[in-house]
């Protein structure tokens, strides 16, 4: 039998449908177009199933088991089933093509085949062209995945140790976390991605050699594709938007290195969440719902990783908007942080801290100041001989300085300006690390990509702007086709 | 000639993210290709995967482990290794839920006596994880500490020991 592709679809599926479901609720995520769609659907499904469950299992003693798990992923895609047949119960039916997110494709479709109609709906040649290679190289990265087992380093030092301890104790609180003898790295680290591990591990009765987890991981990268297409678009239009989700996929750090996409670090997540988060929270009409989606995605992005909480901060104080809709969304948004917060400590309480850096203890006692610059001359040479690996970048960090610098004129509108500090935030986590750690050289060896890796998607939509206006200096107007509103580069600074 | 000048900027980028595309691109979509050519005509299950990818002698070393250790079973972690290869936590993961206490480098325990004072839980059984994918070996406590004394009898503190046999 070749390897169990269906078993990884199923994996997948089981945190895709749920939040499939959970975007009926939310109508600027449900007049998506279907693929971005199920891509917010899907970081949806991993933050409300395995987030649901790591809560139950720690406030509420329910056993990590599959009843649960079934019932975890049951609720919100009952919820969302329940709410699409409401939905067209009470709306009046209207005619074929009036639908604002079907732009052309209905009225076209008479005239011209599906394929040319999806293609003009895209942005033209290039944009489907880019999509099919990016596609591509998406079922390559879930080709490998279902084919070996986990090889990476963090992935199985921490993450899928816990993942294994804590299937088998059925609680996020397992004695080997809780009893400081027994030899583990790093417990305190939030346990989101594990615990969707072990979600999937229970739901289909795998064997813990089973590459199953792996899918989950390899899903992230085409979700991480579109929420930069789905950001970018709307900023800088369809082309652009190709270019730069078909630049990250391009990218072999992201696809190999360690931390990318064919590992089980939870870089890749965490880039999502920060990502999705950020677009929902920056891009539009300020409203109360998507400042509530917003905010389920950084509360899984604390979630997934220590510097969540930073990013998600950051990602709340760049979203504010004066009056009352930009209060309410970012009250909306900030109520599922803050929460995830409170859980995070309550959950750490009870597990002593070894095996790991304790940045909080090193920056009390005052380790940052003059760290921050002293160790500059340390670290910064590792970050720039990372960033010039041909193997790891294939020239990405030569291409990228060069963009931004032709289109820097862009840079000044807020919207990219917001999103060029959100690209900021994770290689400024990173600089304060390196600051305060006792071996900055060797930390930033093993993790200055993966920071890189967090800030994609704001770096990548700042980027297709960029190229926006540099295609405009070039005489070669980008199609001003748009998907929701105008782009950044055609509206006037505010 | 200063308009020409100032698309200068802009050709390098529009040129450079060509250039980038010409090189990453063919890399990821070849990959892409083996991989799914490899996914497609792959026939193994997860314990045949893991022969391939960590080498026979290293996964069958696992697989008579865990038999030995049933998964509730818990085991001292000696790393026999430099420990820069991560020796101990692969070892650890591979055989969890079982659950470790790390005794320490094995060039580091000089002595029964020294090893007897480590020792915060009464466990019956040690693992050595060695690096390079040389397989792990499981020692009843006792068998250990007699090796470790044996060898300190022996004086031979930089080669020797358990598991130089491997």
């Amino acid at each position: 039998m070749p390897a169990d592709l269906a078993g990884g679809l199923g994996a997948v599926a089981l945190f895709a449908v749920p939040g499939y479901g959970l975007t009926e609720l939310l109508p600027g995520l449900r007049r998506r177009p279907l693929p971005r769609r199920a891509a917010y659907g899907y970081l949806l499904g991993v933050a409300a199933v395995a987030g649901s469950l790591y809560a139950l299992s720690h406030l509420g003693g329910v056993p990590l088991r599959p009843p649960a798990i079934w019932a975890a992923a049951a609720a919100p895609a009952l919820l969302g089933l329940t709410a699409a047949l409401l939905r067209r119960r009470l709306t009046p039916k209207v005619a074929a093509g009036s639908r604002s997110d079907s732009r052309p494709l209905a009225a076209t479709a008479a005239s011209r085949s599906l394929f040319a109609a999806r293609i003009r709906d895209l942005g033209g040649p290039l944009p489907a062209a880019c999509a099919l290679a990016a596609t591509f190289i998406c079922v390559g990265v879930f080709a490998e995945a279902m084919t070996n087992p986990p090889h990476d380093w963090d992935g199985r030092m921490t993450w899928g140790t816990q993942a294994r301890y804590v299937r088998a104790a059925g609680t996020v609180d397992p004695g080997v976390l809780l009893d400081s003898r027994w030899y583990i790295s790093h417990p305190q680290y939030p346990l989101l991605l594990p615990v969707a591990q072990v979600a999937v591990l229970e739901a289909f009765a795998a064997d813990p050699d089973s590459p199953l987890p792996r899918a989950v991981y390899a899903a992230f990268l085409p979700v991480l594709l579109l929420v930069i297409y789905d950001g970018a678009r709307r900023a800088a239009g369809p082309v652009p938007a190709a270019l730069a989700a078909l630049a990250v996929a391009a990218a072999p750090f992201i696809i190999r290195g360690e931390g990318g996409a064919e590992s089980t670090y939870s870089d890749l997540p965490l880039a999502c969440f920060y990502g999705a988060g950020l677009v929902l929270l920056l891009g539009g009409r300020p409203r109360a719902e998507s400042g509530w989606a917003a905010g389920l995605l950084l509360a899984a992005a604390v979630l997934t990783k220590n510097e969540g909480a930073v990013l998600a901060g950051l990602a709340l104080a760049l979203g504010w908007r004066s009056g009352k809709a930009g209060a309410a969304r970012l009250a909306a948004a900030a109520a599922p942080v803050v929460m995830a917060l409170v859980f995070l400590a309550s959950w750490r309480a009870g597990i002593p801290n070894r095996q790991d850096e304790s940045y909080l203890e090193i920056v009390q006692a005052g380790h940052l100041w003059p760290g921050i610059v002293t160790h500059v001359a340390d670290f910064v040479p590792v970050m720039i001989d990372k960033m010039n690996r041909f193997r790891h970048w294939a020239g990405f960090w030569w291409m990228a300085p060069a963009a931004l610098l032709a289109g820097r004129r862009v840079l000044r509108h807020p919207l990219a300006s917001r999103f060029l500090t959100a690209a900021l935030g994770p290689p400024a986590v990173a600089w304060a690390a390196y600051s305060v750690h006792p071996t900055p050289v060797n930390l930033a060896a093993v993790t200055w990509e993966r920071f890189l890796l967090q800030a994609a998607v704001p770096l990548l939509i700042v980027l297709a702007c960029s190229w926006a206006a540099v295609w405009r200096r070039l005489g070669r107007p980008i199609s001003k086709q748009r998907y929701g509103g105008k782009a950044l580069l055609s509206s006037p600074p505010q | 000639m200063r308009a020409r000048l100032g698309r200068v900027p802009a050709l390098a980028a529009a040129g450079l993210l060509g250039l980038y595309l010409a090189a990453a691109l063919p890399w990821g979509l070849g990959r892409a290709w083996l991989e799914v050519v490899r996914a497609a005509s792959a026939h193994e299950n997860p314990a045949e995967a893991r022969r391939r990818v960590f080498g026979e002698t290293y996964a069958s070393a696992i697989e008579e482990i865990r038999r030995a250790l049933p998964a509730g079973e818990s085991y001292l972690l000696v790393e026999g290794g430099s420990g820069m290869l991560g020796d101990a936590v692969w070892v650890r993961y591979d055989l969890a839920p079982r659950r470790a206490i790390y005794l320490g480098q094995l060039n580091e325990l000089t002595s029964g006596m020294q090893v007897r004072r480590r020792l915060v839980a009464n466990l019956r059984h040690v693992v050595v994880a060695f690096g390079n994918g040389r397989p792990p070996r499981l020692y009843e406590r006792y068998s250990f500490l007699q090796e470790i004394d044996r060898r300190a009898r022996a004086g031979s503190t930089a080669r020797g020991g358990p598991g130089s046999a491997r």
